[in-house]
């Protein structure tokens, strides 16, 4: 029944409509704008309102960090006259326990803390790209090898390989970034062998490979340009991580010590202070949990952007 | 899958040997002496006479054989920072609390990160995705000992205060510190699970919007089958693979990082023991530790290799 | 690596199913089964409990149902689990002089009360004291006899029991010998005339013996008993530990709670007005005051910031001087600080005022060395004698002065030629009061200073190795004697980091020691102090105060300069 009332209609559509021929050439041409992988990248990210407005609280906080301390040198300048003020028109953000000023050492704090997560994580980026890459590529017995190593530093505790370095070594900003790059690039070194190991075998190397592509070329025109995506987003992401384990041994003591300024050491003395003197507190608390969101918020930007399944 | 098997506890006592000898020297190699040091002085006289007593005057390679020889009795000797208490008895006696701890956290973490996960990326790009996004990695990345600061001074504190005035009884929900009733273990566990509950909701999130673009759901779709339905035993089932295998690396984690939290809320774990005797040059407890953590960081990541063999066959194949 | 999307259903379901029943069985093994339970149920308090109840037998009372009806309960709190052994130093000290062990004299309020010795006499030049030990029991029910000191001294002397700081014993004859194996044990100055007379031979006349038989290194313990459990077990569990004092060990959780019951064979028992002492393991400052604000703890340190909270709550907050003084050290190894003049500015410079009342809000500032309200004669204390011995106060314009001289000596143009570094332990109070100094010294003489921090044992070993220009310390009275404080600097080769050796000095701490007159010895020491300080071979900051509250329903507690810094002896529950 349903099959005879359509195709009566079809009769009467076709005099309404004229036949159209097809247009080869039309069909064949591409609207949309050919656009590189990069632009690609830009674009969609450009759209992502929450990874824009990420990247420049953090390029903000990039300019605070390398101009805030040149403007408002004064972090270690102490008033023992006036501790423990609450905010007030002279000191914006109140001071602390010897009478500095908090907002100035926020200031430093920015510099020292974005310095040791960026520094820290850059060299485990290094570390771990050359690694992974490495031992991804090569494989068998060498990557055997460097397996085992990793198996090794894997099973030793972290805090006890952190506080070991930072109880053996002259405590400061060098040894933190050193300690957090003694395992800090293992998992990044997982990731780019597991993503190497994959894509190997993926058509357009083997494609590459019969062209008589050298293994160097492999590595560095095909492998790692699309395992460039996935490392990117781990760089973004843990650089809070490193700024977070600084934190973290601000509480033990280990961390950046005073009279230096960072977000953990002024975080920790804001704790110790809570519930008395809040402004000690919610200063690098806000602060420090607003950065943390940026860098992440970037991160699944960036990760939907890389990614061009992901791409809308 | 037996021979796997077999290399792969070989390797581990390898692996455990080498972190052993490792540390031995490092923590050798810090200067210090594993003696009394308050401010108080000790004179160098004396000092010689309780290294000579304590074989530290020994040369290091001999002193690195007899504690080769020592562990492999079993003997984890004496601990000098605490009271001379064997090193063995305070782990069997302080690393049940710690995985108590940390086992309850991980529970909470897993089941409120999966949930949080779920829920994200079934309303993806809308306000709870975002407000999951927020708690997420304000969980990851604000330091438990300021989660922990707060929520002991206003649910411990102040909430049990609110209660005392208002219902004029000493019944508290949130015990300020301490691990005695379940109740006790509310506030601890949940900031030690907050960064599980961050890592599992974002991984979650991503594996489930990589489930739901497959086929076979499309498929499942189409076939007719409800919407939770699909959610549940297609999606979610699917989904949470990869959470599995990160969770087993992340037991290692929730149970030798507890030490903020054990000393804020006056748990008896073992973090403390690992914190402060390296600050003591405690060297047998600080080696029988490293050993003993070593060894369950070691087991643990077996077991969850070995559970990928049972679950992925692929993995099998390619050994 | 596995990728979700590769995943196929069929193969996941059952493992999946598998992974997560088995880590839920787990949590509900090694987590709900133990504690859920403890709460209200005397059987045991959890798994610490039965832990230690498979080592041993007793201990089984712990858990958390120790408030009896009708008991009186006094709760307090330690940061660091303790250690019962023979030296008994560390945190413990804290809670064993007061409680646990009694040594043969006992401190009261500021003067010495009845110990286990019933009395006590020494012959003419103070070299041999005669102690008469009362009826009084251990609380096994052995009787304490003069035996237990005999062992127990010689014990941690020949090595049989463990002895950080030998050198608190070296007063006693042949202590020296013994301990670096040149003598025999038999051969001590620890002698047992009968079973309740014990005789103390001494090295040199020690005319404050019997405060410093207060410090528990000077205790007795029952030879039997211990070579019963063996020397190294003692004091590492509750049935491993035994007491002649008001109180001891009933049940011990470590890093939990110890529970002090009164001791039935204590000589004293009818006076002490409290029957149990509760003592938590709680490691957090801010979580013990917590815990004291809602009820929890009847006595509590706490920092400045929580003073508004404490005394909002209704208490009344106190302070007591804890009987440390803070002090630069100078390693005189340092081209800058080998000359006086500058140390002397560098004490002029410095406005201890400013760092007590702005930096720290508690302590006083320092006139010397030897901190108020330690021992003088037995009438008066040390400083009620001698007075201020701080000869260089703060005055900007006489440092600028002083440095001026310094400048000239070392042929130095200007005071930024000047520079080095303070060592300081990591501890809150040091990094406020380096923070301060280095900002006193750069604004007051524009000399610059760079401060470092590290943990107390990197830090003995660099003063140890004399690797430090200027460390800042403190110190505190082990038992009441300015001696306590000034015999570090008469001799190099021991407690001595600042490197501080003066004829002058040597001269009158030797007359002091052998000056059998009580005043006249306190003057000579204050004559030794002030040359020390004249000489700045060390700069006195301030005195270090502590705040405490008590709750409400307690009285008579006791906080002195000098262990036990808290004494519950006296203390009566209402």
């Amino acid at each position: 029944m349903e099959a005879t009332t359509i195709s009566g209609k079809t009769a009467e559509f076709q005099k309404d409509f004229t036949r159209v021929t097809r247009d080869i050439e039309a069909s064949q041409k591409i609207h949309r704008e050919s656009m590189t992988y990069l632009q690609g990248v830009v674009r969609t990210l450009k759209r992502n309102k929450v990874a824009v407005c990420s990247l420049v609280f953090i390029l903000f906080l990039i300019l605070v960090a390398v101009f805030g301390p040149i403007l408002f040198p004064d972090y270690q300048k102490t008033d023992l006259l006036h501790t423990l003020q609450a905010p007030s028109k002279e000191h914006l953000l109140g001071t602390d326990e010897l009478g500095r000023d908090v907002l100035t050492r926020l200031i430093r704090g920015t510099r020292i803390s974005l310095f040791i997560g960026f520094a820290a994580e850059t060299i485990n980026l290094i570390i771990g790209v050359l690694y992974g890459g490495i031992a991804g590529f090569i494989g068998g017995k060498v990557d055997n090898a460097m397996m085992r190593v990793i198996d090794v530093l894997m099973s030793i505790p972290q805090t006890l390989v952190m506080i070991l370095m930072l109880t053996v070594l002259k405590r400061g900003m060098g040894t933190l970034i050193l300690s957090l790059t003694v395992t800090g690039w293992i998992g990044l070194a997982r990731l780019v062998r597991g993503q190497i190991l994959a894509m190997r075998e993926n058509e357009y190397v083997i494609a590459a490979r019969v062209l008589g592509a050298g293994k160097r070329e492999i590595l560095l025109n095909h492998l790692i340009p699309n395992a460039i995506g996935p490392i990117i987003v781990n760089y973004t992401m843990s650089i809070p991580g490193a700024i977070g384990a600084e934190a973290g041994m601000s509480y033990l003591g280990l961390g950046i010590s005073v009279p230096e300024a960072s977000w953990g050491n002024m975080l920790q003395f804001g704790a110790s202070q809570f519930p008395a003197s809040l402004w000690l507190f919610f200063a690098p608390a806000i602060l420090f949990a607003l950065s943390m969101l940026a860098f992440n918020l970037l991160g699944d930007g960036l990760r939907d952007a890389l990614d061009p399944k992901m791409r809308k | 899958m037996r021979n796997y098997i077999i290399k792969r506890i070989l390797l581990a006592i390898v692996t455990i040997f080498v972190v052993m000898t490792l540390t031995f020297f490092i923590m050798h190699a810090i200067p210090g002496t594993p003696f009394r040091t308050g401010n108080d002085t000790i004179s160098e006289e004396s000092l010689a006479v309780l290294m000579t007593r304590y074989g530290l005057d020994q040369p290091l390679y001999k002193q690195y054989l007899k504690y080769v020889g020592n562990i492999l009795r079993g003997d984890f000797g004496v601990s000098t920072s605490n009271g001379y208490r064997s090193v063995t008895e305070i782990i069997l006696t302080a690393f049940p609390i710690s995985a108590d701890l940390g086992i309850r956290a991980l529970i909470f973490g897993t089941i409120a990160g999966i949930l949080l996960g779920i829920e994200a990326s079934l309303h993806r790009g809308k306000a709870v995705d975002h407000l999951s996004t927020v708690i997420a990695i304000i969980g990851i990345s604000v330091p438990s000992f300021v989660l922990g600061t707060v929520l002991q001074t206003v649910l411990g504190l102040g909430l049990s205060g609110w209660v005392k005035t208002v219902f004029h009884t000493d019944y508290q929900l949130f015990p300020i510190a301490r691990w005695q009733s379940f109740r006790y273990t509310l506030i601890p566990s949940f900031v030690l699970g907050m960064g599980t509950v961050a890592s599992l909701a974002r991984l979650m999130r991503t594996s489930m919007l990589d489930v739901i673009d497959q086929d076979y759901i499309k498929t499942a779709k189409s076939k007719g089958i409800s919407g939770w339905a699909i959610i549940w035993k297609h999606e979610v089932r699917n989904a949470l693979m990869p959470v599995v295998t990160v969770l087993g690396r992340m037991i290692g984690g929730v149970v030798t990082g507890s030490y903020i939290i054990e000393s804020q809320f006056a748990i008896p774990g073992l973090g403390k023991y690992l914190v402060n005797s390296i600050t003591a040059r405690d060297y047998t407890m600080t080696m029988g530790l490293t050993v003993f953590y070593s060894i369950f960081i070691v087991a643990s990541m077996l077991l969850v290799d070995l559970l990928y063999c049972v679950i992925d066959p692929r993995v099998r194949l390619a050994k | 690596m596995i990728r979700a999307k590769n995943l196929r259903q069929g193969i996941l379901q059952k493992g999946l199913a598998l992974a997560l029943t088995t880590v839920l069985a787990l949590g509900a093994l090694a987590g709900c089964g133990t504690y859920e339970n403890a709460e209200g149920s005397s059987a045991s308090g959890g798994q610490i409990s039965n832990q230690s109840n498979q080592s041993s037998g007793s201990g089984a009372a712990g858990g958390e149902v120790i408030t009896n009806s009708g008991d009186k309960v006094v709760k307090i709190a330690i940061s660091a689990d303790p250690e019962f052994t023979f030296d008994a130093i560390g945190d413990s000290l804290m809670v064993t002089n007061g409680l646990l062990r009694e040594g043969l004299t006992r401190y009261g309020d500021g003067v010495l009360v009845d110990g286990l010795a019933e009395s006590y006499e020494h012959n003419e030049d103070y070299t041999k004291w005669t102690f008469h030990l009362r009826e009084s029991g251990w609380s096994n029910g052995e009787p304490v006899t003069a035996d237990d000191w005999v062992y127990a001294i010689g014990a941690m002397l020949d090595g049989t029991a463990q002895l950080s700081y030998a050198d608190f014993l070296y007063e006693i004859k042949n202590a020296r010998e013994v301990y670096t194996g040149k003598k025999d044990v038999s051969e001590l100055g620890v002698i047992a005339q009968d079973e309740k007379t014990l005789v103390f031979e001494l090295a040199y006349p020690v005319t404050y013996f019997p405060y410093l038989i207060t410090h528990p290194m000077h205790f007795g313990y029952d030879r039997e008993f211990t070579q019963k459990v063996g020397v190294e077990n003692i004091g590492t569990e509750a049935e491993y530990s035994i007491s002649n004092g008001p109180f001891y060990v009933d049940s011990w959780e470590h890093d939990n709670l110890l529970v002090f019951k009164k001791n039935p064979y204590y000589w004293n028992k009818d006076n002490i007005a409290i029957d149990q002492v509760n003592v938590y393991v709680i490691p957090n400052q801010a979580t013990q005051v917590n815990l004291f604000l809602n009820g929890e703890l009847d006595v509590v340190d706490f920092a400045y910031q929580r003073l508004s909270a404490i005394e909002n709550a209704g208490f009344t907050a106190q302070t007591y001087n804890n009987g440390r003084t803070a002090y630069l050290n100078y390693n005189e190894a340092n081209a800058f600080l080998k000359n006086k003049y500058v140390r002397q500015a560098i004490s002029a410079a410095i406005d201890r005022d400013a760092i007590v009342n702005g930096v720290l809000h508690v302590g006083s500032v320092a006139d010397g060395l030897i901190p108020v309200g330690l021992a003088g004669d037995g009438k008066k204390t040390f400083r009620e004698i001698v007075g201020s011995n701080l000869p260089y106060v703060y005055d900007v314009a006489k440092a600028k002065e002083l440095l001026q001289k310094g400048l000239d000596e070392l042929g130095l143009s200007s005071p930024s030629d000047i520079s080095f570094t303070i060592l300081a332990t990591n501890t809150d109070e040091f990094i406020a009061v380096t923070g301060a100094i280095q900002q006193l010294l750069q604004d007051n003489l524009g000399i610059k200073v760079d401060v470092e921090t590290t943990d107390s044992s990197a830090l003995r070993t660099r003063r140890n190795a004399y690797e430090y220009d200027v460390l800042l310390q403190s110190w505190g009275a082990d038992w009441d004697d300015a001696t306590n404080f000034l015999g570090g600097y008469e001799r190099q080769a021991d407690a001595n980091p600042a490197l501080f050796i003066n004829a002058d000095f040597n001269a009158k701490y030797h007359d002091a020691t052998y000056s059998t007159d009580l005043t006249e010895r306190i003057r000579l020491l204050g004559d030794a102090e002030a040359i020390l300080l004249e000489e700045e071979g060390i700069t006195p900051l301030y005195y270090t105060g502590q705040y405490y509250a008590v709750s409400k329903r307690l009285e008579g507690v006791l906080r002195r300069a000098v262990v036990p810094y808290l004494d519950l002896y006296f203390a009566v529950v209402k």
